[in-house]
């Protein structure tokens, strides 16, 4: 095996984010919505951090930790968001919140 | 200030009509409103110097500026009158007091009634007074609104067609009369209309056709109202439809606005096109003669019957106006002023026996002359009026008609006259036939109430009427001396066009005048 | 204003005046007014004589005033006072007068008395009015009041419905006759200017030739409807239908009188038309005998005086229509006289009417001398003057009549003398009917002897007019015609007051002299020397002025005074033997066929042998049947047709019009809904449609937003690298 290269990396973050992808749009349980937003949010995480070892410069740890505080903020606001509409809707499968139909 | 208080007085009264509570006030107003108008009028026809012939310069004239639009749109408010008009304001203050005693016996909306009265009254008044040409356009359309609901509202079962017939039939004329108008506006300049009369060689002297159209259209357009054949089937209907008291005005007054116009404008506007035209004058006058008094025999309907009466009586008008001689044209407007008495007589007479038999149908009356005298008395006075019996003003009329025409130095003037004479004979058959039908033989049928003779109402609306038409049969000076020197003025505006032929040798050139005629002192 | 006219006036107001009080206050006035009508035609009676009694002061006075003013032209009327004028006040006053006091006793009971009373009064204002009018305008209103009087006095028992169509006949046909008056007038006041006698007169030259042939023939035409001439003589016999005191005044004596006054007043102008006199006599001639022969048909006693009067008429007419001075005064001497004993003769039959309870029918009469005999005996004194028995009035005037005929005029002479000849044989059977009348009411067997028993003279209100208006019949003959009309003997001074020398000179009237005559008054006769032979005599008009009065005219005589004299006395002779002949023939044939037996049969027979004649002749000749057909069912058609045209063609043109607009409008609202509408709808459909379409991408679930969102953000990437890589 040969060294861990960014293109590993950035290999991984790639394979991280497509997962979230088709979670978010495949998924009909909202707290699985959720977890693939939170799995792109890390995906792009691990970009960011694995450009700033290989570069030398700190940006990417910095836009790392923001990110990961804006996730959790985030996943709050979202998570109180299901909450109310699972006690309006009574169900969690976000085929059924059908109200903005139009 | 006379002419627009005498003018507007009527309209005055409309918000205290429609402010006051009761039938009984309104109806007070409304007779106090007419006496004051026709007071109004008498004193006008007492005071004015008939001499006088020169319109806008009278002491009543009245002349501002009303709507100006820079120099070159200028409308003013200007009246003014002469012995014509004078006495036709008569004519219009005494039957518009006399119709409204008339009218006393209507009883549902009294008030409305009465508003739409003025308003009429205020338009008859104006269009005889107006000097300028959009003001006489204004109060001619006035009375229009007016006629339509007296017609639609209080009138009979098919009054609403009536109506509209009636208003859309005169508003064409008015078109017709506007165009003219404007097209006389926009070549001289003015509105005035004693400046158009002078001036009225520079309108489109370049092209004859173009003036003989303009006079088409202005005759049309007043022939109408007067009603010459073809225009007057809208007559019958309006007259049938009507409430008596608006038959009598309508046949009374609105007819002679007709007369009135060509008088005062078609005519002198247009000399050389009158003298051109007169084969198709005179001949329409006739047809309406002889015409009217033969559908007037074939009526069963004593409105229509009178109606049509009307028809026939207004041709003497056309026929003495075209020939263009002084009696003729003296005879004219007698006839006018003696056709609006008589005819109100006889639609009241009509009215007073339909308000009490509720039908109009010849066939059913008879012999009337025994249980209502009264009645008889004043009713034979009405017609035999109307046929023309010396001793009536009517007769007066048609007799100066037929000499003027007779005598009138136009083609075929003669000709015209003798086939004219046939309404003498045709007149007296109708009037005696319905005569023999109403008054005569036996009752044909039983009425459900019995007739009572003439009530006080009735008289009062009737007996002015029938002196006045007696006295101007004996004596009809009053009205003569009034008119004759705007006749006269009238007639001299003619001259030279019935000398040149009417402008242009057509083929319809007169006769020059023969040499035995030296009696004519001109 | 002159005395005579002051008289005048007062007869005039009297009968008016006495209508209108009696309209005003019938309730009041004693017998209903009966009194006051008397009373005032009594005055004016008094009045009337008055003035012809002196003559010689009043005659020829004259006043008129200005009427009208009309530019330069003023129209005059007035009052003039000639013999003609004054001879038929008489007339007509007394008759009147009569004929009211008659009436007391004969209307007596009616329903409207008083209103019958009320027109007679205006009745004979107007006729009075009539003779003192000195223009044509007056005199053809006061011509067409008396028609309306008329037509009230024949409508007055206007319930029957024989009795209002023949006062509407009545009127119709006279107002036929009136259009030709009324175009005379017309020309002439187009020639002349003036329409007052005088003025017309002096101006006569100013009338083209042609024209005065039509005036004179629409004057005539005028006349010939009121008098009752062919084919205008219809209405006078269905008149009938009015009571009988009416027939007596209006159509014996009084308004078919005013025909004849009207030729006789503008005979200047006439004259001057050879061929319209011609005309006239024709005409006159051929109703004498006309009627004559459709009064031997009739039973009933008023129709047989209605033709009788109708055929009278005529004679007036023919002598008239001679052209000539004595056939003028021949025919008015005969209207007077005539005047008199047909009123004589219509009252009687009241009488006889009255006593019989209202029998007309002469069938059922017969005998009644004995029972009625002041009405017999008056009866009978008329019935002699009107046949022209010698002495009596009636034979003094027709004798003039044929005397004038045989003179004629000098321009048709062979005409008037076949005339003579015609009306001569007239003259014989107006004296056959009219003793046949006499014998079948008076003599003979009672034929119904109910009637005759009940039969009984009549009051002392009636029979004083009977018998004064026999005493007439005779006396009128005398004398008076040289006081006030002109007669054909000459030898009168030219200083009367009454001489107006108008000449119509002027081109064209060749053969007439210029002598002036004057109506009233003696004549200049001797100074004729201002009559020539040929050509006109001086050009000189006399003008006569406004004022002057009346009618001069001309003579129409070419030959020279010993010519004329020659002439006269022939026609004298002539005149005297034919009317004898007749007269006698007359009568005698008349007793023989309805006194004897022999004659009875004789009688039978002849009438058999003619016997279609006389069918004609009972059926009127079918006139009244013509005229329904021709005029009445005519008009009558044409009107219906014309009624027909008004509603359907021209007012149904100006309907569809209406209809035309509408369903123009209906178009035009259907192209706005459809095409302009339509567009606009169009447009909502297509952002509708749009709507709808685009719609369908909010879909209400999250997993097909969110694949939208990462859908977009991955094309937009991709968009971005290609451009990045570009």
């Amino acid at each position: 095996m040969g060294a861990l290269t960014l293109t590993h990396f950035l290999v991984l973050g790639a394979l991280l984010f497509a997962t979230g992808v088709l979670a978010v749009t495949l998924r009909r349980n909202a707290i699985g919505v959720l977890i693939g937003i939170e799995l792109m949010l890390n995906a792009c995480n691990v970009n960011l951090v694995a450009f700033s070892r290989y570069t030398d410069r700190i940006d990417g740890v910095v836009y790392a930790i923001f990110v990961v505080m804006l996730a959790a903020a985030e996943a709050a606001v979202a998570l109180a968001v299901v909450l109310h509409v699972f006690h309006h809707a009574a169900s969690i499968s976000t085929d059924d919140y059908t109200e903005m139909k139009g | 200030m006379f002419l627009p208080i005498l003018t507007f007085l009527p309209l005055a009264a409309i918000p205290l009509l429609l402010l006051s509570k009761d039938a009984k006030a309104q109806r007070a107003i409304a007779l106090v409103t007419t006496a004051i108008v026709a007071a109004l009028s008498i004193w006008l026809w007492i005071d004015f110097d008939p001499a006088h012939v020169a319109l806008g310069t009278s002491k009543y004239a009245v002349d501002s500026t009303w709507i100006a639009v820079g120099q070159s749109f200028q409308i003013h408010f200007a009246m003014d009158v002469d012995g014509l008009s004078v006495l036709l304001i008569l004519l219009t203050g005494v039957l518009g007091f006399l119709a409204a005693i008339s009218a006393l016996g209507i009883q549902k909306n009294v008030g409305g009634f009465y508003a739409m009265y003025m308003l009429l009254l205020t338009g008859m008044l104006g269009t005889f007074v107006a000097m300028d040409l959009f003001l006489f356009y204004v109060f001619w359309e006035l009375m229009l609104l007016p006629m339509y609901f007296l017609i639609g509202i209080w009138g009979g079962p098919k009054r609403e067609f009536a109506a509209i017939k009636f208003f859309l039939y005169t508003m064409v004329g008015s078109v017709l009369m506007l165009g003219a108008f404007l097209a006389i506006y926009f070549k001289l300049g003015t509105f005035s209309i004693p400046a158009i009369i002078e001036r009225h060689a520079e309108i489109f002297p370049e092209s004859p056709t173009l003036r003989m159209v303009l006079f088409a259209a202005l005759f049309i357009g007043f022939a109408i109202k007067v009603p010459v054949f073809p225009f007057h089937t809208w007559l019958p209907l309006a007259h049938v439809e009507a409430p008596t008291p608006i038959s009598v005005i309508l046949a009374g007054v609105l007819l002679k606005l007709g007369g009135y116009g060509l008088m005062r404008m078609a005519y002198p506007w247009f000399p050389d096109e009158v003298v051109r035209a007169w084969p198709w004058l005179a001949t329409l006058a006739i047809v309406s003669i002889v015409y009217g008094a033969l559908v007037a025999l074939a009526q069963t309907d004593w409105k229509k019957l009178v109606a049509y009466s009307s028809v026939s009586h207004m041709g003497y008008v056309i026929l003495g106006l075209s020939a263009l001689t002084a009696e003729g044209v003296n005879g004219a407007v007698l006839q006018m002023f003696s056709h609006g008495l008589l005819s109100g007589m006889m639609f009241l007479c009509v009215g007073v026996m339909y308000d009490q038999a509720h039908h109009r149908d010849l066939n059913r009356f008879g012999g009337l002359l025994k249980t209502l005298p009264k009645y008889t008395f004043v009713a034979m006075i009405a017609f035999f009026g109307s046929l023309g019996l010396p001793g009536m003003s009517g007769f007066v009329a048609e007799m100066m008609v037929f000499f003027g025409a007779f005598k009138s130095q136009l083609a075929d003037a003669k000709m015209f006259t003798i086939v004219g004479t046939l309404g003498v004979v045709l007149g007296a058959v109708y009037i005696l036939v319905m005569i023999q039908k109403v008054f005569l033989g036996t009752p044909r049928e039983k009425p459900e109430h019995e007739y009572h003779d003439l009530s006080l109402r009735e008289a009062l609306a009737l007996v002015p009427l029938a002196v006045m038409t007696l006295f101007l049969g004996i004596y009809p000076r009053p009205a003569i001396d009034t008119i004759e020197p705007s006749v006269q003025t009238f007639v001299k505006r003619f001259d030279e066009s019935i000398r040149s032929g009417g402008g242009r040798d057509v083929g319809m050139a007169p006769h020059a005048p023969d040499d035995a005629h030296g009696t004519e002192k001109r | 204003m002159d005395t005579g006219i002051v008289l005048a006036l007062v007869i005039l107001a009297m009968p008016m005046l006495s209508a209108l009080l009696i309209a005003a206050w019938k309730r009041v006035l004693p017998g209903g007014g009966d009194v006051v009508g008397i009373g005032a035609m009594g005055v004016a009676l008094a009045c009337a004589v008055t003035l012809a009694v002196g003559f010689g002061t009043f005659g020829g006075q004259h006043w008129d005033f200005e009427w009208l003013r009309i530019g330069d032209i003023s129209w005059r009327l007035g009052i003039q006072l000639d013999g003609l004028t004054v001879a038929l006040l008489v007339v007509v006053t007394t008759v009147s007068f009569l004929v009211h006091l008659f009436s007391k006793g004969y209307m007596h009971g009616d329903d409207r008395y008083s209103d019958f009373y009320r027109w007679l009064g205006l009745f004979t204002f107007s006729m009075l009015g009539l003779v003192i009018s000195d223009n044509l305008l007056t005199l053809f209103v006061f011509w067409e009041v008396m028609g309306l009087a008329s037509y009230k006095l024949i409508g007055h028992y206007f319930f029957k419905r024989s009795a209002y169509l023949a006062c509407k006949k009545a009127f119709m046909t006279t107002r036929v006759g009136d259009v030709g008056m009324f175009l005379a007038l017309l020309a002439l006041y187009l020639y002349t200017g003036s329409l007052q006698f005088s003025e017309v007169f002096a101006k006569s030259a100013l009338i083209p030739g042609g024209a005065t042939t039509w005036i004179a023939l629409g004057l005539f035409m005028g006349a010939a409807g009121k008098s009752a001439q062919f084919p205008l003589h219809i209405w006078l016999p269905d008149a009938m239908e009015g009571p009988t005191p009416v027939s007596a005044l209006i159509h014996a004596a009084t308004m078919v009188a005013a025909g004849v006054y009207l030729v006789g007043r503008m005979y200047a102008l006439i004259a001057l038309s050879p061929v319209a006199m011609l005309i006239i006599s024709i005409i006159g001639c051929f109703t004498a005998l006309f009627a004559a022969s459709i009064a031997f048909t009739r039973t009933d006693i008023k129709q047989v005086l209605a033709y009788s009067t109708v055929s009278q008429l005529g004679f007036m007419f023919t002598a008239l229509g001679t052209g000539s001075n004595i056939g003028w005064v021949a025919g008015l001497f005969h209207l007077v006289t005539h005047a008199f004993f047909k009123a004589g003769l219509f009252l009687g039959s009241g009488s006889v009417i009255h006593g019989c309870h209202h029998l007309q029918d002469m069938t059922q009469m017969g005998g009644l001398r004995k029972k009625m005999p002041v009405t017999a005996a008056t009866f009978l004194v008329c019935c002699l003057s009107i046949a022209g028995f010698p002495l009596t009035a009636g034979f003094f005037s027709k004798d003039m009549i044929l005397k004038s005929l045989w003179m004629g005029n000098g321009e048709y002479d062979a005409a008037y003398k076949v005339i003579f000849v015609v009306l001569a044989f007239a003259a014989f059977m107006t004296a056959c009917y009219m003793f046949r009348c006499y014998l079948l009411t008076f003599e003979g067997k009672p034929r119904d002897h109910h009637v005759h028993d009940h039969a009984h003279e009549s009051p002392l209100s009636m029979t004083f007019g009977l018998c004064v208006l026999a005493t007439l019949g005779i006396a009128a003959g005398y004398g008076w015609t040289h006081n006030l009309l002109p007669s054909e003997h000459a030898n009168v001074p030219a200083t009367h007051p009454l001489v107006a020398q108008v000449a119509s000179a002027g081109g064209g009237h060749g053969e007439h002299g210029s002598g002036g005559e004057h109506a009233g008054g003696e004549h200049a006769g001797g100074e004729e020397g201002g009559h020539d032979a040929a050509g006109p005599a001086a050009a000189e008009v006399h003008e006569a002025g406004p004022g002057a009065p009346m009618v001069a005219f001309v003579r129409l005589f070419r030959e020279s005074d010993e010519h004329d004299a020659h002439i006269e006395h022939q026609g004298h002779v002539a005149a005297l033997v034919a009317s004898s002949i007749v007269m006698s023939l007359g009568i005698a044939l008349a007793c023989f066929w309805y006194l004897t037996a022999v004659g009875a049969r004789f009688r039978k027979a002849s009438r058999a042998a003619i016997e279609r004649i006389y069918q004609a002749a009972y059926r009127k000749y079918f006139v009244d049947e013509l005229v329904e057909i021709s005029v009445i069912k005519t008009t009558g058609l044409v009107a219906a047709l014309s009624s027909w045209f008004d509603a359907s063609v021209l007012d149904g043109l100006v309907d569809g019009t209406g209809s035309v607009t509408r369903k123009t409008s209906d178009a035009s609202g259907a192209a706005d809904d459809g095409v302009v509408d339509g567009a606009v709808q169009a447009a909502a459909g297509v952002a509708w449609g749009g709507g709808g379409i685009l719609s369908r991408f909010q879909s209400g679930r999250v997993r097909n937003y969110l694949f939208g969102a990462v859908a977009s953000v991955a094309l937009f990437a991709l968009i971005m690298l290609y451009v990045a890589g570009n």
